[in-house]
């Protein structure tokens, strides 16, 4: 298990554990950010803030102290297809 | 009947909404909020543009507004046009399943239509009826496709009841034994107080609803090659969003938008600048001396013109405003430079208005709408009065050509043109420090969440820029109009008028006319005469005290009143003033050099006046226009009121320091 922030450019992963502070867990989840989804990790922005990620069709921005929060299992390529 | 139009950012709703009205809509604000209201009719059924919304509870005030108006008891909606982004159905189904929920009648508009077949992803229409159990239409909102069967179905009333997803999860019987269902209710307790408890039953809501739509998305799509859509987007991100190439271009872009609202605005600003000279003219001609006859020549017809005028940079402004938009690059501007603003308490969201305040604060401070958090936009608002407007330009020119010879050269730079770039400078870190400050008294969170989405690129979507252009030109000379429209009268009633009576001014114009021979002198002697005895006048000298201390005289505070107007007036008024008989640069340079102070050989502006005036205009909040549009965007006289007084202050303090530093 690793943070979203530490993915590599185009690796995919699943959430699976959200940040602890309800309000920004309730953002999150507002844009379809939460446990058991799959994201892809697309880019970041000047030193790594903020990042890029493609959640159900829709490329998603988030800041970096929010990204880190969330805690991802990548998956590999087979299982994905 | 009321109808509404709702889903998710980027789904291409507004679209719909100008198609299904095109010209057939007002603006306006929901009511005790400032958020945008969009109606428009389609015959005599009225729509409503709800603010984009991604799930429910509400996370922002456009979200709150919109489930609202959804849950509306006394002006309940007879139908709801749900629309989504075909290729994002996941998404948009998640926010389907909760309005199902609140029971109302709907459509499910599946838009883009075009791009769903590009993609060879496939909707089952029929098949997504019957999961829904709601009617299912297909559109273009960018070539209009599929909009007349939507017509046709507002029209009829061809609305239903959706499918509960969980709804029944709400149901409750009350005390006197009737089965009522709390959805809506614990919606709306949710959105404004979450609690743990209810933190874990929304999730769990969320979970249950994620299961369901899995299921229909396996029934009704063929949803595999999702990657394929973001392909360019991908290929242009790789350079337009790259830390150096993106930012490179970033600049490149506002550069070019900034000197094309110069360069665009500048003739049918200057047309219009004649056209109103050439009424006044008129005006006078035909009605001479009387009362009337000088209040349309000096104040209503330039007030009217001191509206219009701005309309061709407004105009501009929001053209190119709206080509970022709908091609999908304003949220990229966001990316890059959320990052800086930041650290003054904004967010990439604020860029486009601060930058945009260099042209002009008024259309800039109207962009502010683009900015979701409220009280960053509030942020956005006090400080783009900050960055340095085009109409400071010609006091600049004026102050700055008194002080320093055309002719002066630092190195290969021309001193005046440097000090004229660390004008602006100081107009953008007065306004970068003022964020950190006011983000600080507003408790703006900056350190929240801040989520955007980066919608695909598209090319730009003409008929929808065009339509922006009108309504905000239109909203601008109704609303903001009105207001400039008074205080221009109220101007004119001070500057015109005087508590002497004509016999006072008959006499002076007698003795003026006995020592000066030259018709023009004698005229604009005769006039800086009447402007000194005037309530202007008056009160210009009633303020001389406290204007002592920065190095002015009356005059120049006669000057400061008028230019509350607009900060170009000042020209025009020490013009006057100074008895100049034309408003030519270099005849104005020259009289203020030779002004000397009253009873003294001294200069009246030397190097420390003319400082402290600058530093005045680089801070003061001189332009009511500005005060008008941010009394509009905040629905409250509250904060143009602390915005004058707050610019006021800093402007007097600053250039008494100037002035008493350096003199």
């Amino acid at each position: 298990m690793k943070s979203l922030t530490d993915l590599k450019t185009g690796e995919k992963a699943m959430i699976v554990r959200m940040p602890e502070d309800a309000l920004t867990r309730h953002k999150l989840i507002s844009h379809g950010i939460q446990v058991s989804q799959v994201v892809t990790f697309e880019r970041t922005g000047w030193k790594g803030d903020p990042i890029c990620i493609l959640l159900n069709n829709r490329l998603i921005i988030l800041r970096k102290a929010d990204a880190s929060r969330i805690f991802v299992s990548p998956l590999d390529e087979a299982s994905t297809k | 009947m009321k109808t509404a139009l709702i889903g998710i950012p980027n789904c291409g709703k507004s679209s719909l909404f100008n198609y299904l009205t095109g010209l057939n809509q007002k603006t306006g604000n929901f009511p005790g909020v400032t958020v945008e209201k969009k109606k428009g009719y389609v015959n005599n059924i009225e729509v409503i543009d709800l603010p984009g919304m991604n799930q429910l509870p509400p996370t922002t005030l456009d979200e709150q507004v919109s489930l609202s108006e959804l849950t509306n008891k006394d002006e309940p909606l007879d139908g709801v046009i749900f629309v989504a982004n075909g290729v994002q159905l996941q998404q948009s189904l998640m926010l389907f399943s909760q309005i199902a929920d609140l029971g109302l009648p709907s459509v499910y508009v599946i838009n883009f239509k075009d791009e769903l077949d590009k993609n060879k992803l496939t909707i089952d229409q029929s098949a997504l009826e019957d999961q829904l159990g709601c009617p299912v239409i297909f559109t273009n909102s960018r070539k209009g496709h599929g909009i007349d069967h939507l017509k046709e179905r507002i029209q009829a009333n061809d609305f239903s009841i959706p499918h509960s997803f969980i709804r029944s999860s709400y149901d409750t019987w009350d005390e006197s034994g009737h089965l009522e269902n709390t959805y809506s209710k614990k919606i709306m307790a949710i959105a404004s107080d979450l609690t743990p408890a209810d933190e874990e039953a929304f999730e769990l809501d969320i979970f249950s609803r994620q299961k369901i739509i899995s299921g229909i998305m396996d029934k009704v799509t063929n949803f595999s090659r999702q990657h394929e859509y973001f392909r360019k987007t991908r290929l242009l991100d790789n350079i337009l969003l790259h830390p150096a190439w993106g930012t490179l271009i970033f600049l490149v872009v506002l550069f070019s938008i900034f000197q094309s609202i110069y360069d665009m605005a500048q003739w049918p600003m200057e047309l219009m600048d004649g056209l109103f000279g050439y009424f006044s003219e008129q005006a006078r001609t035909a009605f001479g001396d009387r009362w009337y006859g000088q209040l349309l020549a000096e104040g209503i017809i330039p007030g009217m013109g001191g509206v219009l005028i701005f309309i061709p940079q407004i105009a501009i402004l929001f053209f190119f405003i709206g080509i970022l938009e709908s091609t999908g690059y304003m949220s990229r501007i966001s990316f890059l430079s959320d990052k800086l603003m930041r650290r003054f308490g904004l967010s990439g969201s604020s860029v486009i208005p601060l930058m945009s305040g260099i042209a002009c604060a008024i259309p800039a401070i109207m962009s502010t709408r683009t900015i979701s958090n409220h009280k960053e936009r509030l942020v956005a608002i006090f400080v783009t009065p900050f960055m340095t407007c085009s109409a400071r330009l010609p006091v600049y020119i004026i102050l700055i050509g008194l002080i320093f010879p055309s002719n002066i050269k630092l190195g290969p730079f021309n001193v005046q043109g440097l000090v004229l770039f660390g004008l602006y400078m100081i107009g953008l870190i007065a306004a970068l420090l003022m964020a950190w400050l006011v983000s600080r008294f507003i408790l703006v969170q900056n350190k929240q969440t801040w989520i955007i989405e980066l919608p695909k690129y598209r090319l730009p979507n003409w008929n929808n820029i065009f339509l922006l252009l009108y309504t905000k030109t239109k909203s601008f000379v109704l609303e903001a109009g009105k207001i400039i429209f008074i205080i221009s009268i109220i101007l004119w009633f001070l500057t015109s008028y005087s508590p002497h009576k004509k016999a006072f001014f008959e006499q002076n114009e007698t003795e003026l006319s006995m020592a000066i021979s030259d018709s023009e002198k004698l005229a604009s002697e005769s006039q800086a005469y009447r402007l000194q005895y005037s309530y202007a006048g008056y009160l210009g000298r009633s303020i001389e005290p406290v204007l002592t201390p920065l190095g002015y005289d009356w005059k120049i505070g006669i000057a400061l009143i008028t230019s509350f107007a607009a900060r170009e007036v000042f020209v025009g008024s020490i013009a006057t003033i100074y008895s100049i008989g034309s408003e030519d640069d270099a005849t104005i340079i020259q009289r203020l050099r030779n002004e000397k102070i009253h009873g003294t050989d001294q200069p009246r502006f030397n190097l420390a006046t003319a400082f402290s005036l600058l530093l005045f205009y680089a801070f003061a909040m001189q332009c009511m226009s500005t005060l008008a549009v941010v009394k509009k965007e905040t629905n409250s006289w509250k904060w143009p009121v602390i915005q004058f007084f707050t610019m006021t202050g800093i402007a007097y303090v600053v250039a008494l320091v100037a002035y008493q530093a350096m003199q």
